[in-house]
């Protein structure tokens, strides 16, 4: 600050001018002053504070340590995996006790799904029939709950992937893109005539595809490997055999990305149109099952709900209501999807026998 | 026939599809199970119970052999009859003493159980019967009827091969190739799952900080604490040791509760209490605990008296507890004159209060500033006090850099600062030699200052008498003397609107004569604590082990104090004060600015001028 302004400020006998920027000078100067106090203060306050804490206060073990998840409970649903604290802090941190499995990757927070973000659905919402809940809950990782539950009368339905990093309309994900890219590019001879762009791609493809499955490392390491080859030799060609292989056990509902009805602007269909108050005023006073006007309030809250939800059926067969092609689903994948295998699986399941499960191998019993 | 009378007409072909397509479907994964349960989505929750049935399994830990479970197939742990009908029947939980097959090279079953453990836990402080009886803070953790080995194990991973094995760590998948040369069809064997499992099992299982995270379950849990007589948070008061903090901030080979809490070489599922002869804590057998190989080598084995558990907080009535609250005090009153006179000072310049001496001060001031022998003799310091200035600066930040994530490990920011700097070891090493640096400079200064000092004692005052050691060491230009103890009176008075007139200081204020005495103070009692701490093989057999302790408490509470004396009030005094910003060109050209040594150093412009002969208007007030 110039001598001349300092000594302003300091001083009422010292200006010689008076004038319209020397008292400007002067303002900012006591205001900056006063400020300074404040944080001079505050900062000794703080430190004065822990000092004295710190010492009658009887220590907690830090939060990298005390707060790994101890259950796997209804928070832990609404987080992704580095918000559990504990997880983050070390490599290959341990799993709530109850859980005896390594969780190496995490189902994504959906924020923009309102069904559950509202407060009313648990992003596991199918809970009640033990047969199918399970493999029901497994379609929300990839899945609005609208595909299924939301009236569309279009055949095929009218959908779009959406991001669940904003909630907008995207394009498929990357794991499917780089598994058509590929696809396209096995033989020796597209190999051959790949550059660094083409090899760019693909690397880069790969890396969203990993951050998409929950920062998946074996694709991570791959996409890091294919961008250290050389376009066009050998070893790149090794490399994308792998990450074939990589992308193919890669697919597993978690892209970064999920399916939702399309609406009249393209864009997703995420929530029950115009439902804000309605829903605020159900969840202030819920009813109970059986109350008389149960069913009225949550059609209500529900203008779009389909009265009978999809069933497996309506998109896991050969004339499903599914267009996987055209949301960019390779011709392999979508051929599984479509088969028999699952459907004729599931519909069984559904119909409520048990069946045995066949395996290639006798265990042996102890 | 109906397709419903006969399911399997559409299932059995069904099934050989799935498993035809079925790519991760994985070598050990026998019966196909993550065909399903590949899926992190399979799962569902249960809102009367608040709790998530995850039915995942990860499908590369079987893929890619991740631990030393990856060759078991499914039922080898869970009961097949339950779960080879889907929907599964209720499952009974997994009883971790069962016999499992592992499959041999030749794929051929080997028995195996865990019952071995369970012996070792009956003769442990963890007895079954102890860790059947928990109650933790909200309930309880585990299932009815499950495996108490949950506590503290989840699925096995391999570390890898890492630090016990560099070269293999080095070469990465290249080091199976070169064993498979004579492996893979001669002497077929697994080498991949073989080297992983070796190298991975001659490290501990897991990393400091993941085991603290697994003992903190019980030992950390307020429920668990109040129940057990005599128990103290001791993971809390463990991360707070040198070896906790080092844990926090990534130090993976610093020593945790297994190193201590169990003998060198004995299974970690034989811990005992101290209370027992033969426990690792013993009284009688804590110090070679410490001092073994691998932590203290050559230490005194009183260098178990350091508290590796201490919590100040309750160790009200010891030594320990009365030295912190000394130094807090010490703190308050080394701090608080200084912060005091800063704040009223700039409350002063906030209310544009200027003492009536002011304008011929500055006019005084600034006439010398315009003389070219008057800009050189108001310098109040030399190049070589600058330079020693900013070597103190760059040590000084140096120091906290390394020092201070040490305090605060806990905070994302230590971590984020010891990782740029290279890790726990290099900032130990920068941290140390910037100590020993600092610690020598000041001494070169002090020899420089002796000097001085003993060829000004030889000389004679203007009465002829000689000057002597007293008298030279209070002519330094550093050394507060009576009337700078009779200046602080006059300018908190003046400050405090008692007194019209500032007390005009000499070319140096009393608050920077004490700022010199702080840093020397402080490097003092900082290099010698520090040095003990460093020192701990000799110290210990000179001075036992509770000096550790005692140099730990006095090293951190002393160099708080300098942090944030330099960092609340040096910082303001010489940048963010109105009479100085964006900085003081006193460190750079030693120069200071005319206001500001018309405000404080009115004493000294006086003697300039009178150096000149020029009139001391308003010089001074006296």
């Amino acid at each position: 600050m110039p001598d001349d302004v300092v000594a302003d400020a300091m001083s009422d006998a010292a200006p010689s001018q008076h004038s319209v920027f020397r008292g400007i000078g002067r303002f900012i100067g006591r205001i900056y002053s006063l400020a300074l106090i404040v944080v001079v203060s505050y900062l000794t306050y703080l430190s004065i504070d822990y000092l004295v804490s710190a010492l009658i206060t009887p220590s907690q073990a830090p939060p990298q340590v005390r707060s790994i998840p101890r259950r796997m409970d209804a928070q832990t649903l609404h987080g992704s995996r580095r918000d559990w604290l504990g997880l983050e802090a070390v490599e290959g941190s341990r799993t709530p006790p109850s859980h005896y499995h390594r969780i190496d990757a995490w189902i994504a927070p959906d924020s923009f799904n309102n069904c559950t973000q509202s407060g009313c659905h648990s992003p596991l919402p199918h809970a009640e029939d033990k047969s199918t809940r399970a493999f029901l809950n497994m379609h929300a990782t990839s899945m609005h709950c609208g595909v299924c539950h939301m009236k569309s009368e279009d055949k095929p339905l009218d959908l779009t992937w959406y991001s669940l990093a904003d909630g907008r309309a995207s394009e498929p994900p990357s794991a499917l893109r780089a598994y058509d890219w590929l696809s396209r590019n096995g033989t020796a001879e597209a190999r051959r005539k790949c550059g660094k762009p083409e090899r760019d791609l693909i690397a880069d493809l790969l890396r969203q595809a990993a951050i998409g499955a929950d920062g998946d490392p074996t694709l991570t390491r791959v996409a890091q490997h294919l961008r250290a080859t050389r376009p066009g030799g050998e070893e790149f060609s090794r490399m994308l055999d792998i990450a074939t292989d990589a992308v193919v056990r890669s697919f597993r509902g978690a892209y970064g990305v999920k399916l939702a009805l399309r609406g009249q602007g393209g864009g997703p269909i995420l929530a029950h149109p115009g439902t804000a108050e309605s829903v605020k005023r159900y969840l202030a006073a819920p009813l109970a099952k059986g109350a008389p006007n149960r069913a009225a309030a949550l059609a209500a809250i529900h203008p779009l709900r389909r009265d009978i939800p999809r069933t497996c059926g309506d998109c896991h067969n050969g004339d499903g209501l599914v267009d996987f092609e055209r949301l960019g689903y390779p011709a392999d994948r979508v051929a599984s999807l479509r088969g028999a295998a699952i459907y004729s699986m599931i519909e069984h399941i559904s119909t409520g026998e048990p069946f045995d499960y066949p395996t290639s191998t006798d265990t042996s019993q102890p | 026939m109906p397709l419903r009378s006969n399911p399997w007409l559409i299932i059995g072909p069904a099934w050989l599809v799935i498993l035809a397509l079925c790519a991760p479907a994985q070598a050990q994964d026998r019966e196909n199970c993550l065909f399903c349960h590949q899926f992190q989505g399979l799962s569902r929750f249960d809102p009367e119970t608040d709790r998530v049935h995850l039915f995942y399994v990860d499908p590369s830990y079987t893929g890619h052999l991740k631990g030393a479970h990856a060759r078991l197939a499914c039922t080898d742990c869970h009961n097949a009859d339950e779960v080879k009908t889907v929907p599964h029947q209720p499952t009974t939980p997994v009883d971790c003493a069962r016999q499992c097959h592992i499959r041999g090279a030749d794929n051929a079953p080997i028995r195996f159980s865990h019952d071995n453990i369970v012996d070792m836990l009956s003769a442990s402080v963890h007895t079954p019967d102890a860790l059947g009886d928990l109650q933790f803070t909200g309930g309880v953790l585990l299932q009815t009827g499950q495996s108490k080995c949950l506590y503290c194990h989840d699925e096995p991973v391999y570390n890898g091969a890492g630090p016990v094995a560099a070269k293999i760590s080095q070469l990465g998948e290249r080091a199976f190739d070169r064993c498979d040369v004579c492996h893979k069809t001669q002497l077929p064997i697994d080498t991949r799952f073989f080297v992983s499992h070796v190298a991975s099992r001659l490290a501990p299982a897991r990393t400091t900080l993941a085991m603290a995270q697994t003992c903190a379950m019980c030992h950390s849990d307020p429920a668990i604490v109040a129940a057990h007589d005599g128990m103290q948070d001791a993971v809390a008061s463990y991360m707070r040791s040198f070896h906790g903090k080092a844990a926090l901030l990534g130090d993976t080979d610093t020593a945790g509760c297994v190193d201590c809490h169990v003998r060198s070489g004995a299974n970690a599922h034989l811990m005992l209490g101290p209370a027992r002869d033969e426990s690792a804590v013993a009284p009688d057998h804590l110090g070679d605990t410490c001092s073994n190989i691998r932590c203290h080598p050559g230490a005194d084995p009183a260098i178990a008296a350091t508290a590796v558990h201490l919590d100040l907080a309750i160790s009200g009535g010891t030594l320990e507890f009365a030295i912190a609250v000394a130094f807090i005090i010490l703190t308050i009153l080394a701090f608080g004159p200084t912060f005091l006179i800063t704040v009223l000072e700039l409350l002063h310049m906030a209310l544009g209060r200027a003492d009536n001496h002011h304008g011929p001060r500055y006019r005084m001031t600034e006439r010398l500033m315009d003389d070219r022998r008057g800009r050189r003799l108001l310098i109040r310091m030399t190049p070589a006090q600058r330079m020693q200035h900013w070597l103190l600066v760059l040590l000084f930040v140096m120091l906290v850099l390394t020092g201070f994530p040490l305090k605060f490990p806990e905070h994302a920011w230590s971590g984020a600062v010891v990782s740029a700097i290279g890790g726990t070891g290099i900032t130990r090493i920068v941290h140390r030699w910037s100590g020993v640096a600092l610690v020598v400079g000041f001494g070169l200064h002090m020899l420089n200052v002796l000097g001085r000092v003993a060829r000004r004692a030889r000389q004679r005052k203007p009465d002829g008498s000689i000057v002597g050691f007293g008298g030279a060491v209070m002519e330094l230009p550093m050394m507060p003397n009576f009337a700078d103890l009779r200046k602080s009176g006059e300018l908190l008075s003046y400050l405090l609107l008692r007194r019209k007139e500032r007390p005009a200081f000499g070319r140096f204020t009393i608050a920077e004569k004490m700022d010199y005495i702080g840093v020397a103070w402080g490097t003092t009692l900082l290099g010698l604590t520090g040095f003990i701490m460093w020192g701990e093989q000799i110290v210990s057999h000179w001075l036992g082990g509770r000096v550790f302790n005692i140099a730990q408490i006095i090293h951190t509470y002393e160099a708080f104090l300098a942090v944030i004396h330099v960092g609340i009030l040096h910082l303001c005094a010489v940048i963010f004060s109105p009479l100085v910003f964006p900085l003081s060109p006193a460190a750079l050209s030693g120069r200071t600015p005319t206001a500001k040594l018309a405000e404080e150093h009115g004493e000294f412009v006086a003697g300039v001028a009178e150096k000149l002969n020029l009139p001391p208007e308003g010089a001074t007030n006296a």
